[in-house]
């Protein structure tokens, strides 16, 4: 059994720990900021490559859905390959990606490159999680977990608005060419400073479960990515969902009959696991699917650009990345469960006046809202996810943050579908006659505009719905920070 | 102060959740707190969606309205209708000017909260322009101090009355532009209807007969009056027979034109 607080790597040599989260915090930092990056870049791209709108989209939705391919591999990869080549590795892979994507000159090499990022980038997150859990003594993990969390929640929130900026600014082509040179940095003194942490050993993969995952994950995400454009009742989204829950299925069933899965399901026997795992999913849905939500009625209703619409989410961004850290050291001194109800209350509370958003109410109250929304992100969704890792024994913390991971980003996936086809089907219900556009434009244009606030208020009701469900599933939780058997021997031992 | 309250109230909510270690103390500020910062949004969204704390104000101003066209003769006020149902009819655009120097015309904001009506009947003596705004503000000062930061006074609706007189002509934008041309044209027919032999004929003798009678009441009056003077009659007789000829041609003529002009829709 592998000690905790390691302050050792597997080699028995001692590291720089500070360098060593330092750099692992800034690498993943540039993969997860990729994920958000483009969409202030669209019409740009649109215009440069020649193509529309749906086709763009697949920059950001390929992403996501290789993005939720790598999360469930990513379990094996970290169990078998030394902890710093993984990390350089999928850092150097990264950086390829990027400078292709730099250099592109068609949307297909673009969409290559999307792709080549989101294999590494996938890999990131989990890989970051892991280690965070790993090196840290169970006691501190809330706190390491909560720098992790400024990474995870601040990253995908500053994209737009910093994308937005450069895109002002310069060209799309910056948007990835700022990472080059501190991709290039971080991997430099990786090479002296990043550590084999985690155990390794030599294991062959499940090639079956591999492929049963990869097409099961994949076209489940194109599934549900597919809703927003095609809505529920379309056939490529049905046959989509009907095969990937097929494939997941299959994927189940032969992980639990193998004797070396994939991601050990054993995980879900934890009941602490797997509401730990359902909450933080909710957590997530409220945050995805409400970042998604606020900057379409900022542009669509309000006329705002993009990096505007960026700029009044910033305050609420920055909420989550710095206040992580702290709840974090809360969760170390008292546990989740005071942590998670009340944080989903002010997310609840936060998202009500969402839903009597006029279309001009003035843009302070909703960026202190919106900031006020995102203490109940920053109080529930870190320590969540330390609350449901330290029901596991050490060994299965890979396989745990790979299971939780891959949940919530299917999660994320469906609220960002439910919340879109919402939005859709209220404001198409609304819409005025389409004669009165020739009778009376203006009330036409009124009414319009009334129709797409009605879409606008059902959406973000369904937001705080979220949140209902998570104070009511917060319930569940115990009391502490509920360790493990051998994690409670430790802290005890010290 | 709403902004501030809700920020504070904010912290002092993940404070009281979170920091109090005696259990008593944290139920009760925990609950305290949760009430508080529901009632600031509440209050905030009554606020922004319901106007809590404001009332309507109106506020009338009175301006000058001046023809939009060159023609001294011809004073005019110019509408665009947007849409064609009866009820859009309050939305139509107004071209106007308030002042006869004033180089570009000014026109009304296309939105549904302006409203404008154009009044034309013969009770109005001078034309005037009346705007009356309804604003949001404040009701009270303390109301100012809660919410002002967050939410300015601000507009509600706009209602603008435009007062002209009976001899106006009130156009729509495409009939403005089709009136010059019109007017040439029904001048030129008229003009060739008095240059056919048989109306100058009868013009000549409409002339002979107005002449006549006239030069016979100046006899009647001076028997005496000598040729020269006479002469002189004869010549002012004229004049003034052309000039009642072109005045009735004239007060034909509009007439005729604004039946084609209110044609043109």
């Amino acid at each position: 059994m592998a000690q905790n607080n390691v302050t050792v790597d597997q080699n028995g040599k001692s590291y720089n720990r500070f360098a060593f989260i330092l750099l692992l915090l800034v690498g993943t930092f540039f993969e997860i900021l990729n994920e958000t990056v483009l969409a202030t870049a669209y019409p740009d791209l649109m215009k440069y490559f020649n193509i529309n709108t749906s086709t763009v989209q697949w920059l950001t939705s390929a992403f996501l859905m290789v993005n939720g391919i790598m999360i469930p591999l990513s379990a094996w990869l970290i169990r078998r390959i030394n902890t710093k080549w993984l990390y350089l590795m999928s850092l150097v892979i990264f950086l390829i990606g990027t400078i292709i994507a730099y250099t592109s000159t068609s949307f297909g090499v673009l969409l290559t490159a999307r792709i080549i990022q989101a294999v590494s980038a996938g890999l990131g997150m989990p890989l970051l999680q892991t280690i965070m859990l790993y090196i840290f003594p169970p006691d501190k993990r809330g706190a390491s977990m909560g720098l992790s969390g400024l990474v995870i929640g601040l990253a995908p929130a500053i994209g737009p608005t910093l994308s937005g900026w450069i895109v002002d600014n310069a060209s799309w082509r910056d948007l990835f060419g700022m990472n080059i040179i501190p991709l290039i940095i971080v991997i430099l003194l990786g090479l002296k400073f990043i550590k084999p942490v985690l155990p390794t050993e030599k294991l062959s993969v499940d090639y079956f479960s591999a492929i049963l995952s990869t097409i099961g994950f994949g076209v489940l995400l194109y599934g549900f990515s597919s809703v927003g454009n095609d809505g529920w009742g379309s056939s490529t989204v049905l046959i989509s969902l009907l095969i990937g829950f097929i494939f997941v299925g299959f994927f189940i069933w032969r992980d639990l009959t193998v004797s070396d899965p994939l991601v050990d399901l054993k995980v879900f026997k934890s009941p602490q696991f797997s509401i730990g795992t359902i909450i933080g999913s909710l957590a997530m849905m409220s945050m995805v699917g409400f970042e998604m939500v606020l900057p379409l009625y900022l542009q669509t209703v309000r006329g705002d650009s993009a990096f505007h619409s960026g700029l009044t989410l910033l305050a609420g961004a920055l909420m989550i990345g710095i206040l992580s850290p702290f709840t974090g050291q809360i969760f170390d001194k008292f546990g989740a469960k005071n942590l998670v109800i009340s944080g989903f209350l002010i997310l609840g509370i936060g998202t009500i006046p969402f839903i009597y958003l006029t279309k001009d109410t003035p843009v302070i109250y909703i960026v202190v809202l919106y900031a006020i929304r995102s203490v109940g992100i920053a109080m529930t969704m870190m320590p969540i996810t330390t609350y449901s890792m330290n029901s596991l024994p050490n060994h299965l913390i890979n396989h745990g943050t790979s299971a939780n991971n891959t949940v919530r980003q299917v999660a994320s996936s469906i609220a960002t579908a439910v919340l879109t086809s919402v939005l859709s089907n209220t404001t198409n219900d609304a819409k005025p006659v389409k004669h009165l556009l020739t009778t009376n434009p203006l009330s036409y244009k009124n009414g319009m505009i009334n129709a797409v606030l009605s879409g606008y208020h059902a959406a973000f009701l369904v937001a705080a719905l979220f949140a209902l469900v998570g104070i009511i599933s917060a319930f569940f939780l115990r009391k502490g920070k509920g360790f493990s058997q051998d994690n409670a021997k430790e802290v005890a031992s010290k | 102060m709403i902004i501030y309250l809700l920020i504070i109230i904010a912290i002092l909510y993940f404070l009281s959740w979170n920091l109090i270690k005696n259990r008593t103390f944290h139920i009760v500020a925990s609950t305290i707190t949760s009430l508080l910062l529901l009632g600031a949004v509440v209050l905030s969204i009554m606020n922004f969606n319901d106007h809590y704390g404001m009332h309507r104000v109106n506020q009338t101003k009175t301006e000058q309205l001046a023809s939009v066209s060159p023609s001294k003769q011809m004073k005019m006020l110019i509408y665009q209708p947007v849409g064609t149902s009866s009820a859009a009819k309050k939305y139509q655009v107004v071209i106007y000017k308030n002042h006869d120097d004033q180089k570009k015309t000014s026109h009304t904001n296309p939105d549904t909260s302006v409203i404008n009506h154009i009044h034309q009947n013969s009770s109005v003596k001078s034309p005037k322009m009346v705007t009356t705004k309804t604003r949001w503000e404040y009701k009270s000062h303390s109301a100012k101090l809660m919410f002002d930061l967050a939410q300015k006074a601000n507009t509600d609706k706009t209602v603008n009355d435009f007062y002209v007189p009976k001899n106006w002509l009130v156009l729509s934008a495409k009939q403005a532009k089709a009136l010059p041309k019109i007017m040439k044209q029904e001048q030129s027919n008229m003009k060739a209807q008095m240059s056919s032999p048989q109306a100058k004929m009868q013009m000549q003798r409409q002339a002979q007969s107005f002449i006549q009678a006239k030069m016979m009441q100046a006899m009647q009056k001076n028997p005496q009056m000598p040729a020269q003077q006479k002469a002189k009659l004869m010549k002012q007789l004229q004049a003034e027979f052309k000039q009642q000829v072109q005045q009735k041609a004239a007060a034909q003529l509009m007439p005729k034109v604004m039946q084609q002009v209110k044609q043109v829709k």
